[in-house]
């Protein structure tokens, strides 16, 4: 279909046709943000129970992190063991505390605007956190049995 | 439920702090009371969306709490052995 032109006083202006592609909103419009409505609660539900599960893996961690500083014996020759093992333990919780709330917010975000769900940092995290531990109990294990 | 486990989560947080530390020990297990009974106690908290981000966030907040409390208790406490 084609165009049609008005004229108001000296400016033309064309008007599009009935079915042509909207113009791109204006970022800086706020009106022209995506619309969002409440998605289906068993959606909402089951983003809160995976947030949670994260709390959960944050709260064992500080806790893995306070039984190894407290309760384990000391490395014999390495005196700083318990704490190079621990504290990055309980550092590593609290990042999985504050990265699950981004996650949730992401996620809510997008399920409200009918959007695909962002990927999610946190299993990535975990999984270097885990490998990252494990490397580094290697070590003292294998510097305290040197030092013996 | 998924609260229920939550709050036991803090309890043996708390619990593992008490151990060595009655103060922190407390606080921590405060935290953990507080997430659990806000939305009981006010049940209207938690239906609009920006009331669960609010009270969610309320429990990041009581984590992250947690985890420095925890964090001091380990550089401070003498160890044992």
């Amino acid at each position: 279909m084609t165009g049609e032109r008005r004229h108001r006083g000296n400016r033309v202006r064309e008007v599009s046709a009935i079915g042509a592609t909207p113009a791109t909103p204006n970022p800086a419009d706020a009106s022209s943000r995506p619309a969002e409505s409440e998605p289906d609660a068993r959606f909402t539900f089951a983003n809160e129970r995976t947030f949670l599960a994260w709390t959960r893996t944050a709260l064992a961690f500080v806790v893995a992190g306070l039984g190894v500083v407290q309760l384990l014996p000391p490395f014999p020759g390495v005196p700083w063991g318990r704490h190079v093992l621990g504290v990055p333990l309980i550092v590593i919780g609290a990042v999985i505390a504050v990265v699950s709330y981004g996650q949730w917010v992401r996620s809510q975000q997008a399920m409200r605007r009918g959007e695909p769900l962002p990927r999610s940092a946190l299993p990535r995290i975990l999984a270097i956190s885990i490998v990252i531990m494990a490397i580094i109990s290697a070590v003292v294990l294998l510097v305290s049995a040197l030092v013996k | 439920m998924a609260w229920t486990r939550t709050a036991i989560s803090f309890a043996a947080a708390g619990a593992a702090i008490l151990k060595s530390h009655l103060v922190p020990g407390l606080i921590v297990l405060g935290l953990g009371l507080i997430t659990w009974v806000l939305p009981r106690l006010f049940p209207g908290l938690g239906t609009g969306h920006a009331s669960r981000q609010r009270r969610l966030l309320i429990v990041t907040i009581a984590v992250t709490a947690a985890a420095v409390v925890a964090l001091a208790v380990a550089l401070t406490a003498k160890a044992r052995g």
